[in-house]
């Protein structure tokens, strides 16, 4: 047996007595005031850290080095594994992934510590305490419930794989994405937390939270689309967005997420909806929890596999405690919490705010609602029922083109009160573009009920955005004379929170016209031999050959086809079948040749020994929109998070101020910034 | 290596074999199986329609080919499905009995929703703001009602300017 096993296991265990003294210190000291004991708590947050990098790394150095003793070694991989996939297993199996869940909190922890120690001082206490609560429970459910480290009575020679599907490149960078996302989200939670019980209520915990809530929700967003992307090249079925369980757990708090980040503008501006923000601020932090609950506790396979699974009375208590303790402390902060201004008129920017939360949280009940919907008929009827994709895309179909609507609409209504005239002016432009795009697919054969309204949706806000940043750049070019594409840049760089927001609707409209092709999938299944073709559209497929390859870990069948798109020869396709050795079980590797009007979509499904092999080709159009939308989709929010110019000398002044009055130096091991001496000299 | 590529080819010559009159094509099939998942334990209920797994789906979408070339419809063996697996193999819960809460749930939510933000504005609309919070703060002036939208506009966008 492996020192090392002890190691990891003894640095997990003091890692936890590390966050347990750091939510009793930090929690101790911030209610008495007491900064020695704030910086004792803060410094043990820090150790969590250091200890549970050890655990880690100790996992890690098992997992690598194939100690088939400890279980989750032997269970998640084997020795034929690539070195990715070692690294990657890590979180590929639960237990891991638990830990590794808690380290991530821990490292946000320490990031926020050292960023924010001077800057929102007053909320860190509460902030760090409420974080090393949340980690406590990550820690002690990996140490008592899901232990990484667990010993097996014998040595196995060899491990059982990580499970096939998994072992894609993706694979290694989309879990830690979601992961870090999700727990991203719990530091809006504790800065909130720590404004409510330190009873500062104004909006600087909102603007304390402001990028701890953008980073997790962007990660998040492009983290689930990977995933979507993942399914696509990995699951040989055609699409990339299956209303999967866990695919669900991770959208609703970013639908949350979503919601929270328009109405916390309404605060900021106005001083409205301090109780709603809070209250979303909550749901947010809760869906990450229940999404994991949903999933690590078996609960979705059978409602009484939550019961027998370790995990689940662990995720069934912090949740009720998570719910009881924000309910109490909302209930006693609800008179400070009142809105200072009230609403001018119906037709207002506030209004438009409050319907995208409303449909934000309607399409979060839709998924919460259809996920959960089993659980509760197979717990009160006994029956086991499924609800899977064409329930998801029914309801959520119609739901997000409200969404879409309100997205092109939202934007045309002004602060305070709009007027009917500009309310006409505003709308004149994009709902003539929307008619005309709308009239013009139709006329090319569009038929699609809802795709031809997603797809004029889609117009309708393109040009909303367009007319934003036209008469923007114009009333620039009037004010300043600059040119009309400086004009652009300048609303781009001024205003980087609205016009970075702009682009990422932008993207969303990438996305939706990318959904939207879906409407549009052709499915064909076709048996060829040696040299023959098949006619697909304007697609001529005529399968080659094919060759047998092996490796240690898995056998491959590749084929080869060439694909001519309009008579000229586009690509050579190889669609491939793995069989992977240890787990006995076989995958798809698909081939797609993708452009912006459409993939073309290849899956090897058998071959014969006559030459003959059957393939299952989807035609996708516009797919490729949604790839190129995550692109979108992540530039828009950087540009939003890049600190503007003014920003940054703000900063810099404060951070000039902070260190000539600092008083009390040394409290924490500032990061390359105080090491010159012993402190307070 | 020829025993795992034998196992992949046998539905498909099984697919081949019955190439009598009106044999139902894949298009067809599928049609049929877009309301079922598969339940082969390992693709999480993927459409029966769109799994490959040869475990489940692939023999079964075979079967449904068959039924269809015997006459059934589609009806008929999705009743016949529902009574030889269960419910859940249904890809979407059924709308009727107690189920059809499954489809109303969402949709009462959302309207549910609506009446809240109805409400909320017109409480907003009519009440005064929170007296813990100083005068003069919330007597903001108010617009006199038709603003010209061009100074709106650089005013607003000066207060984005202004903002960080």
């Amino acid at each position: 047996m492996s020192p090392t096993v002890d190691i990891g296991y003894f640095a997990l265990c003091l890692s936890l007595a590390a966050a347990a003294y750091a939510l009793f210190a930090c929690g101790l000291g911030a209610y008495s005031q007491h900064d020695g004991l704030v910086r004792s708590g803060e410094n043990a947050a820090l150790a969590h850290f250091g200890l549970l990098t050890l655990a880690v790394a100790c996992l890690w150095y098992l997992l690598l080095t194939g100690n088939f003793q400890v279980q989750y070694v032997a269970e998640t991989t084997n020795s034929a594994l690539p070195m990715l996939y070692l690294v990657a297993s890590l979180w590929g199996g639960q237990n891991g992934s638990i830990m590794f869940w808690g380290w991530l909190l821990a490292f946000f922890t320490v990031l926020i510590l050292v960023a924010n120690r001077h800057r929102y001082r007053s909320l860190m206490p509460y902030t760090v305490a409420v974080l090393s609560a949340t980690s406590c429970f990550f820690v002690s459910m990996s140490l008592f419930a899901a232990d990484p480290f667990k010993l097996l009575p014998f040595a196995p020679v060899d491990g059982n794989g990580l499970n096939p599907i998994l072992q894609h490149p993706l694979m290694a960078i989309h879990p830690p994405m979601l992961y870090s996302g999700m727990v991203g989200l719990s530091v809006p939670y504790a800065l909130a937390v720590a404004a409510l019980l330190s009873g500062q209520l104004d909006s600087m915990w909102l603007r304390a939270s402001r990028r701890w809530l953008l980073v997790p929700w962007m990660i998040l967003g492009v983290g689930l689309l990977l995933g979507g992307k993942w399914a696509y090249v990995e699951l040989g079925w055609g699409g990339y967005w299956a209303w999967d369980p866990v695919e669900n757990a991770s959208l609703m708090p970013w639908l949350a997420g979503t919601a929270l980040l328009h109405s916390m503008m309404i605060q900021e501006r106005k001083g409205m909806l301090k109780m709603w923000n809070m209250i979303l601020v909550f749901l947010t932090y809760g869906m990450t929890i229940f999404g994991t609950a949903l999933t690590r506790s078996g609960v979705i396979e059978s409602v009484h596999a939550f019961a027998r699974s370790q995990v689940g009375p662990f995720f069934g208590f912090y949740l009720s405690s998570f719910i009881l303790f924000s309910a109490a402390l909302l209930w006693i902060r609800r008179k400070e919490l009142r809105a200072e201004s009230k609403l001018e008129a119906f037709a207002s920017r506030e209004s438009a705010f409050l319907l995208n939360n409303w449909i934000l949280l309607g399409m979060l009940f839709a998924v919460l609602w259809g996920t959960s919907f089993p659980v509760i008929s197979e717990a009160f009827t006994g029956e086991k029922i499924t609800v899977s994709a064409p329930f998801f895309n029914q309801v959520n179909v119609p739901i997000g083109l409200i969404l879409l609507l309100l997205t092109g609409a939202g934007p045309l209504f002004t602060w305070r009160r709009t007027s009917t005239q500009s309310l006409k002016r505003n709308f004149r432009l994009p709902l003539t573009a929307m008619v005309v795009a709308g009239v013009a697919l139709a006329l090319f054969g569009i038929v699609d009920f809802y795709a031809l309204i997603s797809l004029s949706l889609c117009v309708f806000v393109a040009a909303a955005i367009g007319l934003e940043f036209h008469r923007g750049a114009a009333a620039r070019q009037r004010s300043t004379g600059e040119s009309y594409v400086r004009g652009i840049y300048g609303l781009l760089s001024k205003s980087r929170r609205r016009y970075g927001g702009y682009l990422v609707h932008l993207a969303m409209i990438m996305l939706f016209v990318g959904f939207t092709g879906q409407a549009f999938t052709v499915d064909r299944e076709v048996v060829l031999r040696y040299g023959e073709s098949a006619q697909i559209g304007r697609y001529t497929l005529t399968y080659e050959s094919l060759a047998y390859g092996e490796d240690a870990n898995k056998t491959v069948t590749m084929a080869a086809l060439t694909l001519l798109k309009d008579g000229e020869v586009a690509t050579t396709l190889l669609p491939q079948r793995h069989f992977y050795k240890v787990a006995d079980q076989g995958t798809t590797e698909v081939s797609i040749y993708s452009a912006l009007r459409e993939d073309f979509y290849v899956v090897l499904v058998g071959a014969a020994d006559d030459n003959s092999a059957k393939f299952q080709i989807y035609v996708n159009p516009l797919i490729l929109w949604v790839w190129l939308g995550i692109i979108a989709f992540l530039l828009g929010t950087v540009w939003c998070l890049w600190p503007s110019s003014r920003e940054r000398r703000l900063a810099d002044e404060d951070r000039a101020r902070t260190r000539r009055s600092e008083t009390a130096p040394g409290w924490l091991p500032e990061i390359g910034l105080s090491t010159a001496g012993p402190p307070g000299g | 290596m020829h025993s795992h590529i034998l196992r992949l080819w046998v539905p498909l010559t099984l697919a081949v074999l019955p190439a009598t009159a009106s044999v139902p094509t894949p298009e067809e099939i599928k049609k049929v199986a877009v309301d079922l998942v598969c339940l082969c334990g390992s693709c999480n209920r993927q459409s029966l329609a769109t799994c490959i797994c040869s475990e489940f789906a692939v023999p079964q979408r075979q079967r449904i080919g068959q039924f269809l070339q015997s006459g059934k419809s589609a009806e008929e063996i999705v009743t016949q499905y529902i009574a030889e697996f269960g419910v859940h193999i249904l890809a979407a819960p059924p709308a009727r009995g107690y189920s059809l809460i499954a489809w109303i749930g969402p949709f009462v939510g959302l309207i549910i929703g609506f009446a809240a933000v109805r409400l909320v504005l017109k409480r907003w609309r009519w009440q005064t703001p929170g007296a813990a919070e100083p005068a003069g703060v919330a007597a903001t002036p108010k617009p006199a009602g038709t603003a010209d939208y061009r100074r709106q506009l650089e005013q607003e966008l000066g207060e984005f300017d202004e903002e960080r």
